[in-house]
C-alpha cells in the first residue's frame, strides 16, 4: 500500500512540474515514451527481485519516475490548443463577431433571479462572414449565460430537463475576460481550469437567425439524468415541507444549490445583511457546498449507527459505499461531491478490507483519489476547491494524531494556562478588543510569550501537585475529537490556504464551526431523509413535514450562531502569513507608500468623468425635453404607474400600495430595486395584472393626486 | 455510539418535529409553498395556494 502511496505522490508532483514547467506539445509524446520505458523497467525490477536480490527500493523509484512523466506528460498535454478545430481558435474579443455554435448541453442549468447557466460541448461552430461550412470542433467547451431579459428561452432553458439538449446558439464567441487588476483573479483562467475557452450571452429572445434553437430535446447521460429529476424531485418536497428561508439553506447544504441563497437575507430583523455574506464573515461557507464535509458527515453517522447495531466493518463497507453513491446521484453528481465520494469509498474500502490503520487508509485513500481526479482534468490542481478539499482530509491524517499527543500533555496547571490562553485570545478576537489593536504585528510577540509562558508554568508547577485532576485527556472523548479535527483543520488548510484564496480570514470560524458542524451533521441525514420520505405519495409529505419541522429549527439555530458571529468576530483582510506581517508588520508604511499613486488614480479618473460628461450631457438634455414635449400632448387614460417602476419607487409615492406588495408576498426590502415586470414576473403573474391592481388602489384610495 | 443514542436521537427529532407541526398552525404544505413562491424558480408549487386576505380587505383603516 505504501508503495502505491508513493507512486500516487509521484504522479501528483509531476502534475505540479507541469504547472510550473509546462512542455510544448511536440515534447509531450517524449514524456509518455518515458512513461512507458520506466514502467517496463520496474515491472522488470519487480519480478527480478521476487526470483533474486535485486534491490525492491530500485524498482519503486523507477515505478515512482514513470509516473512523475506521466503526470508532468498528462499536465503539458491538457494545452494542447494548436488544434484549428479546437474551440478556441473560434473565440473573438468583438461583440460584432457573431458566430453560430452546435452543441449538447452538458451541466445541469443553474438558475439565478437574473440568468440561466450552463456548460455547452461544441460539436460544430460557424464564424459569420468568416466560415461558409460548418468546421469541426475537436476540443473545448463554451459557457453559456442567458439573462432575464431573453423570457422565453430563460424559461425553456432553466429547468434540469434541458441537460442533453442539442441546440444552436447564434451570438458571439468571446474570450473569457482576464484578470482586472495585474496578478487579480481571473476568469478566463479559471473558466480554461474547467476546460470552457469561450463564453455566448443571449440578452434577447428575438433576432435573425433567432438567438437559440432548440435541435433535438434528447437525453443525456442516463444516470444523470435520473440524478437531475431526483433532485427536482426532493426540492419539490423541500418547497411544501420547510418555510422560505430555511428552504434555501437546506437545498445548498443537501443538494447543492446555492443560487436560491444569493439574495437571501438575515431572519434577524433590521439586519439588511445577506444570509451567504453572513456565512462568509463566520467562516460557515463550506457546509454550503456539497463537498468532502458532507460526504465525510455522512460516511461517519453511518459508520456511527451500523457500529452501534455491531455490524462488521467488512458488510459495513458495501452499505455505505452504496448509499455515499445514492447521495452523490441526489445531489446532482457536482465535481466536489464526486471528489469526496470517490476518496470516502476508497478509505472505508480499504479500512475494511486491508490490516492497516485508519491513518494508512485514509492517506491511500485520498493519494489514489487524488491521481484519478488530477489525471481526468490535471487542471484542477490549481483550483481553490480541489486544493481546499485536498489539505482539509490531509491535515486530518497527518496533523490530528501528533496535536491530539501534544494536548494530551496538557495537565494540572499546565491545562488552566492553556485553557486561559485560548479564553485570552477568543477576547482578543472579538470587535472591541480587535479593533483597538493598532500593529498587527504585535501578535505574534503575544503568541510567543504565551508559548514561552507554557514552558515556565510546565516547570514551575508540576502536573501531578497543582490541579491533578485537570487534564485534557479527561475531556468527552466528542469534545476532544472535534476540538483535534478543526485544530488540524485550521492549521494545515484555514490559516495558510483560506488567506492564500480568498484574502481574507474568519476569525470567528474556529467557534461558529463548533455548533455549525454539528448541526450539519443533522440538518443533512434529516433533510435528506425528509427529501426521499416527501416522495411517497399520500402519507410521504407529512412524514417530510415532520421531519423537516425539526430541520427548520435547526436551521434558524444556524442562522442565529452565525448572525451572532458576525455581530462579535471582526472579518480581517489577510493576504499571507508571513514572518514579516506576524512579527514586523505595519501596513501604514505601505500606504503611505501607495497613496501618492492612488491619489493620481483618482485624478486621472475625475479628469475622464469631466470628458465623458460634457459628452454625454447636451444629449441627455436633448433626450429629456423631448420627452417633456411628449407629455405636453393629452394622454388618453391616467397612468401612474408603468412596469419600468421600481417597487421601492411606487412605495415611496403611493404608500397605500404596500398592502397589494404584501398580499403577493414581495419582501418590498429584498425585491425594493427590482422593476415591476420582474418583480410580477417572479411570484407567477402578468406585469399587466399586478399594474392593474396597483392603479385600483391608487384611484380608490385617491392618492394620485 | 450505542444503539439506543441512534434510538434517542431519532424520537427526539420526530418529538420536536410534531410539536412544531400540532403548535404551529402557519406550519401546513400550502402556507409553507406561498413563501416560497418565486424562490425556486423551476420548482412548480404543488396544491393549491391558500387564498389570501384581499388588498381591499387589508386596505381597509
Amino acid at each position: 500500500m505504501r508503495r502505491l502511496v508513493f507512486q500516487a505522490y509521484c504522479f501528483v508532483v509531476g502534475v505540479v512540474m507541469g504547472k510550473i514547467h509546462p512542455l510544448t506539445p511536440d515534447r509531450v509524446p517524449l514524456l509518455y515514451s518515458l512513461f512507458v520505458i520506466l514502467l517496463v523497467g520496474s515491472l522488470l525490477g519487480f519480478v527480478r527481485a521476487r526470483r533474486s536480490s535485486f534491490p525492491v527500493a530500485v524498482a519503486v523509484a523507477l515505478f515512482g519516475m514513470s509516473c512523475f512523466f506521466l503526470g508532468w506528460g498528462r499536465y503539458s498535454a491538457s494545452f494542447l490548443l494548436n488544434d484549428p478545430g479546437h474551440i478556441s481558435n473560434f473565440t473573438s474579443a468583438s461583440l460584432k463577431d457573431r458566430a453560430s455554435v452546435e452543441g449538447v448541453i452538458v451541466t445541469d442549468p443553474e438558475v439565478f433571479a437574473e440568468r440561466v447557466t450552463f456548460t455547452l460541448s461544441p460539436i460544430r461552430a460557424r464564424r459569420a462572414g468568416r466560415d461558409d461550412e460548418y468546421q469541426d470542433i475537436s476540443g473545448g467547451r463554451v459557457e453559456v449565460t442567458v439573462r432575464r431579459a431573453a423570457k422565453e428561452w430563460y424559461q425553456e432553458l432553466g429547468r434540469s430537463d434541458a441537460y442533453g439538449w442539442r441546440i444552436r446558439i447564434n451570438a458571439p464567441i468571446l474570450s473569457p475576460p482576464g484578470p482586472a487588476n495585474p496578478r487579480g483573479f481571473s476568469y478566463r483562467e479559471f473558466l480554461n481550469d474547467q476546460d470552457i475557452y469561450g463564453v455566448q450571452t443571449i440578452a434577447v429572445a428575438w433576432g435573425s437567425p433567432p438567438p437559440i434553437e432548440i435541435l433535438d430535446r434528447g437525453e443525456g447521460f442516463f444516470l444523470t439524468e435520473w440524478a437531475l429529476s431526483i433532485k427536482e424531485k426532493i426540492l419539490a418536497v423541500y418547497v411544501r415541507t420547510i418555510p422560505y428561508p430555511q428552504s434555501t439553506f437546506l437545498a445548498g447544504v443537501t443538494l447543492g444549490v446555492r443560487s436560491t441563497l444569493e439574495n437571501t437575507q438575515c431572519i434577524v430583523p433590521g439586519h439588511g445583511a445577506l444570509i451567504l455574506d453572513e456565512c462568509r464573515v463566520a467562516g460557515v461557507t463550506h457546509v454550503l457546498a456539497v463537498s468532502g464535509q458532507h460526504v465525510t458527515i455522512l460516511s461517519g453517522v453511518l459508520l456511527a449507527i451500523l457500529s452501534s447495531f455491531r455490524i462488521p466493518l467488512r458488510v459495513q463497507a458495501p452499505i455505505i459505499i452504496l448509499v455515499l453513491l445514492l447521495f452523490l446521484i441526489i445531489t446532482g453528481m457536482p465535481p466536489s461531491a464526486m471528489r469526496a465520494t470517490l476518496m470516502n469509498s476508497l478509505t472505508i474500502f480499504f479500512l475494511a478490507m486491508s490490516r492497516g490503520t485508519f491513518q494508512s487508509s485514509l492517506m491511500f485513500g485520498i493519494a489514489e483519489a487524488a491521481v484519478v481526479v488530477l489525471f481526468i482534468n490535471p487542471k484542477n490542481i490549481v483550483q481553490p476547491a480541489f486544493t481546499l478539499s485536498f489539505a482539509a482530509v490531509l491535515s486530518l491524517g497527518l496533523i490530528s494524531w501528533p496535536l491530539e499527543k501534544i494536548l494530551c500533555r496538557l495537565k494540572g496547571a499546565l491545562f488552566a494556562y492553556s485553557a486561559g490562553c485560548v479564553a485570552l485570545a477568543t477576547l482578543i478576537c472579538t470587535k472591541p478588543f480587535y479593533d483597538a489593536i493598532d500593529r498587527a504585528g504585535l501578535l505574534g510577540p503575544i503568541g510567543l510569550l504565551a508559548v514561552g509562558g507554557a514552558f515556565w508554568v510546565r516547570n514551575r508547577f508540576p502536573s501531578d501537585t497543582v490541579w491533578p485532576d485537570l487534564a485534557y485527556e479527561k475531556m468527552p472523548i466528542f469534545l476532544r475529537i472535534f476540538i483535534v479535527a478543526q485544530g488540524a483543520i485550521l492549521i494545515g488548510m484555514m490559516f495558510p490556504l483560506s488567506s492564500f484564496y480568498f484574502g481574507r480570514m474568519s476569525l470567528a470560524g474556529p467557534y461558529a464551526n463548533l455548533i455549525a458542524i454539528p448541526l450539519t451533521g443533522v440538518v443533512v441525514p434529516l433533510g435528506l431523509l425528509a427529501g426521499l420520505v416527501g416522495m411517497i405519495p399520500g402519507v410521504g409529505t407529512f412524514l417530510a413535514l415532520i421531519l423537516n419541522a425539526t430541520n427548520d429549527c435547526l436551521v434558524k439555530l444556524f442562522f442565529l450562531i452565525t448572525h451572532a458571529s458576525t455581530v462579535l468576530f471582526p472579518f480581517p483582510f489577510i493576504e499571507n502569513l508571513t514572518v514579516n506581517r506576524l512579527f514586523l508588520g505595519d501596513q501604514d508604511h505601505l500606504l503611505e507608500r501607495i497613496a501618492p499613486a492612488v491619489r493620481e488614480v483618482i485624478r486621472g479618473l475625475r479628469h475622464h468623468m469631466d470628458e465623458e460628461e460634457a459628452g454625454l450631457f447636451p444629449v441627455l438634455e436633448r433626450t429629456l425635453a423631448e420627452q417633456d414635449a411628449a407629455r405636453a400632448t393629452p394622454a388618453s387614460a391616467p397612468c401612474h404607474v408603468d412596469e419600468t417602476m421600481t417597487v421601492n419607487r411606487v412605495v415611496q409615492e403611493f404608500p397605500r400600495t404596500k398592502p397589494v406588495f404584501d398580499q403577493l408576498f414581495v419582501s418590498v426590502p429584498m425585491e425594493g430595486c427590482a422593476c415591476l415586470d420582474e418583480v410580477a414576473w417572479r411570484h407567477g403573474m402578468e406585469a399587466q395584472e399586478l399594474l392593474k391592481q396597483l392603479e385600483g388602489v391608487i384611484a380608490s384610495c385617491g392618492c394620485a393626486t | 455510539m450505542s444503539a439506543r443514542i441512534v434510538i434517542a436521537f431519532v424520537v427526539l427529532a420526530l418529538g420536536v418535529g410534531i410539536a412544531v407541526v400540532l403548535l404551529d398552525p402557519s406550519y401546513r404544505p400550502a402556507k409553507i409553498a406561498e413563501t416560497n413562491r418565486g424562490v425556486f424558480v423551476n420548482i412548480p408549487l404543488d396544491g393549491p395556494a391558500e387564498p389570501a386576505e384581499s388588498a381591499e380587505a387589508q386596505s381597509q383603516p
